[in-house]
């Protein structure tokens, strides 16, 4: 029985390999697991699409006003630059505070502007919040730009080529993995074998050496027979994977 | 350059570098409190307040640590000194609070519009210490070490708590929907 709270670390990216092993089999035999997931990662978007506030202009006008202040009061007590150029750097300041607050109100027009239909505006929506998550830090939050992805019935190349890259390049293996997981589901295009073709060939962890060669072969891709012979060739691949290789050349040759 | 750099830029007089951490930071702030108090007027005193004390205290910034911690406990504090003076908003006055910037925006449709509100309404329903959680690692993205780090607990109990608040804040919502 898997707890809820592994539903949590799942979406949130913070299970081991051996965990995420098990969930990922406990995920294929349990219908019932598979709908409280469905239902948690759908909860986990609403929550991460709940609007950003903005503050009005007074919070920055207040701010900037202070700043200038303690600066007149640290450049007095060190006679400091002339009253001329803090002017200058107080008008500046205005200045950038204006031009900043034009952009909003011309970026805002836009938007407002822009009438797609429901089902279009829902897959910018995940594109937006997928590709800005995909930009942090935190492994976690990229996995759950990942998980995003499943949010899209038909292919998009955005998504997929998002996908793609971050199968290719994160630097965590995890993040990877779910990546690599996440584009299986559009196997039936070129572009995402080739992908996969070239993940085979690239990549030098073992778990997305295996993940690799198990959705290759699940995709009953004949093209990865010479990559995966050559893996059984190498000196430097573990046993687990060529013994993967080797069970997945039987079924596709 | 890092926000601790230029923390630290601050600490050795060069106070213009305060304005970069508060382009870095203001936003988030602003967004830390409006979801305690859901009041524009008061989250941008709140969120000033913390300026100002990061600029007074400039000194007592230790560049070993992060700023983003150092930060968030000033934030902490300034809001606990608030609730000390003014008392705790009930959900009432909340439910009075006319999420004017989500009804005024033209670009959400009306379902989604509810859909935010009763989350937030679902959000104001935790407790404070849940709440606090949430805004920290949901919102803010901190590591659940950042956040041991700020509450003064271990990183395990941190895990915990997230655990129990998105269940909770789970159970509250669906209640609403």
């Amino acid at each position: 029985m898997i707890s809820e709270n592994k539903i949590i670390d799942y979406l949130e990216g913070r299970l081991s390999p051996e965990e995420l092993a098990a969930f990922e089999s406990a995920l294929k035999s349990s219908v019932e697991l598979r709908a409280q997931l469905r239902e948690y990662r759908s909860f986990f978007k609403d929550i991460d699409q709940l609007p950003e506030y903005q503050p009005s202009k007074k919070l920055s006008h207040n701010f900037y006003e202070m700043l200038e202040a303690e600066k007149a009061n640290q450049y007095s007590r060190e006679k400091g630059p002339s009253k001329s150029s803090r002017i200058i750097i107080g008008i500046a300041a205005g200045f950038a505070l204006l031009l900043s607050g034009f952009w909003l109100g011309n970026n805002m027009n836009n938007d407002q502007q822009i009438q797609l239909s429901q089902i279009e505006k829902d897959l910018q929506e995940t594109q937006v919040i997928m590709l800005q998550l995909l930009q942090k830090e935190s492994a976690s939050q990229r996995i759950k730009a990942v998980n995003y992805s499943y949010e899209v019935e038909r292919s998009d190349q955005k998504i997929i080529d998002a996908l793609i890259r971050t199968m290719n390049f994160d630097p965590n293996t995890n993040v990877r993995l779910h990546a690599a997981e996440a584009l299986a589901r559009f196997g039936q295009e070129t572009k995402v074998r080739d992908a996969f073709l070239v993940a085979l060939a690239s990549q030098d962890n073992p778990e997305m050496q295996i993940k690799a060669i198990n959705i290759l072969v699940h995709l009953n891709e004949r093209r990865a027979v010479g990559e995966m012979l050559k893996l059984l060739e190498k000196e430097d691949i573990i046993d687990a994977v060529k013994q993967q290789a080797q069970t997945g050349l039987e079924i596709l040759l | 350059m890092t926000d601790e750099q230029l923390m630290l830029a601050v600490k050795n007089g060069k106070l213009d570098s305060m304005s970069i951490l508060f382009e870095r930071y203001h936003r988030r702030l602003y967004n830390f409190f409006f979801r305690i108090n859901y009041n524009q007027n008061l989250s941008e005193d709140l969120s000033q307040n913390v300026f100002e004390r990061v600029i007074r205290y400039r000194n007592s910034y230790n560049p070993a640590f992060s700023f983003k911690t150092w930060i968030f406990q000033i934030a902490r504090n300034v809001r606990l000194e608030h609730y000390k003076k003014y008392g705790q908003q009930t959900m009432e006055d909340i439910d009075k609070q006319k999420f004017l910037q989500i009804e005024d925006d033209t670009s959400i449709n009306m379902d989604k519009k509810e859909q935010i509100i009763l989350l937030e309404k679902a959000i104001n329903r935790l407790n404070d210490e849940q709440r606090e959680i949430l805004l920290l690692t949901r919102f803010q993205n901190m590591k659940y070490a950042e956040v041991a780090r700020l509450l003064g607990c271990s990183e395990g109990a941190v895990k915990v708590k997230v655990y129990r608040t998105i269940k909770q804040l789970r159970q509250i919502y669906l209640k609403y929907l």
